[in-house]
């Protein structure tokens, strides 16, 4: 399984925070990469829909997250914004910022 | 938002006035009662109508009496959770608190509301007293700072390449002249129009900045966010990096994990991309250059003259949401002309300005405020 986050928006664009974040499976620990299969499988992600929440009508300096999960031959996108309330969204995103290489 | 107009009588509401008049003159006495409510009501109808009128206009803002103005702050306590507002911490008038971020929070809003009550007479950012609320310690290492339309977020920052986002007074200024330009321009935040907002929001978090520490145009640093990143974030000549330079965008950081500031000084360099919502924080680096430009010609301090002219051409309700540089640069051009003259050192310095960021002001010819004379200056590039 492959998880990858983009960030878009924020208070600024900063070059070096904007590139995507990737996690492979295959790299990581047995015991973290059954908790990633666990959080995909917790927040249903593949059933989930694409969109997973707007910033509010006037906000500003949001940040936007996408989130990809590639698994065999199912894969699926969800994109959500700030503020995450979503907490098994939250904890995908959590997850690939501190699991992936050089994140 | 225009609420409808209390209950009436289902049957007297749809008669014309002069029969309700009449009613209440020759009408038995529970009639006298039915009608003289509903003439009342209806005044207050026919009130709430002329008021929304008068909001599509913008001349609400001469007409409709204000809400008392004082500040009403509240700052709130995130918990390092993502849900919003979070716990009470320090109401107005409350003591400092031992937390440095709410103390940060609370004088940070309290300096942005001094600026536009003081500078503008601006009763908070609606111009109608609203409270302004603030939550800081938002969600884990969190790295951001925003406003999502009813109030502002301030994270912690990453403890590595990012202090807590209250450390920096300009950025809350920031974050609440989203709310003023919510509330005027509206304008939309995606590509150039996105850009202004960003831009505006910039120039009077610098103002902002510039008006409490008293500093004239040619003595502030003309810098958003110092501060806001950690001592391992390198800017050019060691000097402290920060978000954005107005004086000269590209330049607020330079490191070798964040990269380069990207934005550009000029039309020039302007760039076209999808992300940032089509480069709100880049492109935005080209209207900030121009009111620096401005406000440096113009001399003083900034506010006074220079961020007049900007301030009221938010206010301008000729100023679409789609509004492009140029249009706005119009604009400005324009309350320079109504504040100071057609003929004003400031409009020349508004022009000059924008034509040196490389943003060609339109045509003034078609516009009636204006003498014809001036657009040969517009039209000079």
């Amino acid at each position: 399984m492959r998880i990858q986050l983009e960030t878009d928006g924020g208070f600024a664009l900063i070059p070096g925070l904007s590139r995507p974040l990737t996690v492979d499976t295959k790299e990581l620990r047995p015991v973290d990469a059954a908790e990633l299969s666990r959080l995909v499988e917790d927040a249903g992600f593949f059933a989930r829909p694409t969109s997973g929440g707007e910033a509010p009508a006037g906000a500003a300096d949001v940040r936007r997250f996408t989130l990809s999960v590639v698994a065999g031959a199912r894969r699926h996108t969800v994109s959500f914004s700030d503020p995450v309330t979503d907490p098994h969204l939250a904890a995908l995103r959590d997850f690939v910022r501190t699991h992936a290489r050089g994140g | 938002m225009c609420h409808h107009a209390p209950h009436r009588h289902p049957i007297l509401c749809i008669l014309p006035p002069q029969i309700l008049r009449e009613l209440a003159r020759n009408g038995t006495a529970a009639e006298r009662d039915i009608a003289l409510a509903t003439l009342a009501t209806d005044q207050t109808a026919r009130m709430t109508r002329v008021t929304c009128e008068l909001q599509e206009s913008g001349a609400h803002h001469a007409l409709m009496p204000a809400g008392p103005a004082r500040k009403q702050r509240t700052v709130y306590d995130g918990g390092a959770r993502e849900a919003l507002p979070g716990r009470v911490v320090r109401n107005e008038g409350d003591k400092a608190t031992r937390d440095a971020a709410v103390n940060e929070a609370y004088d940070g809003l309290g300096a942005t509301w001094n600026f536009y009550f003081t500078a503008y007479q601006r009763n908070s950012i609606d111009d109608r007293g609203v409270r302004l609320d603030a939550t800081v310690h938002y969600g884990k290492r969190y790295d951001n700072a925003f406003w999502n339309g009813q109030q502002m977020i301030f994270g912690d920052g990453d403890g590595k390449y990012f202090n807590r986002f209250t450390a920096a007074l300009d950025v809350i200024g920031h974050e609440l002249t989203h709310g003023v330009t919510g509330s005027e321009a509206r304008l939309a935040y995606l590509g150039q129009p996105g850009a202004l907002n960003e831009s505006i929001s910039d120039i009077f978090g610098s103002l902002i900045k510039q008006f409490t520490l008293d500093q004239t145009a040619d003595r502030a640093d003309w810098l958003i966010g110092v501060g806001l990143f950690s001592s391992r974030v390198k800017a050019n000549g060691g000097r402290a990096a920060a978000l954005r330079s107005l004086k000269s965008p590209g330049t607020g950081y330079n490191d070798p994990v964040l990269g380069k500031d990207p934005q550009p000084a000029h039309m020039a360099d302007f760039v076209h991309t999808s992300r940032d919502n089509g480069g709100v924080h880049i492109n935005s680096g080209i209207p900030n250059r121009a009111f620096y430009l401005a406000a440096m010609a113009i001399g003083g301090k900034a506010w006074e003259r220079a961020g007049r002219i900007w301030y009221e051409t938010i206010r301008d309700r000729q100023l679409k949401p789609t509004a492009q540089f140029a249009d706005f640069a119009l604009r400005t051009a324009m309350a320079a002309g109504r504040l100071y003259g057609s003929a004003s050192d400031e409009r020349t310095a508004v022009l000059a300005a924008w034509r040196q960021v490389g943003v060609t002001v339109p045509s003034l010819q078609a516009e009636p405020h204006v003498p014809a004379s001036v657009a040969t200056v517009g039209a000079a590039d």
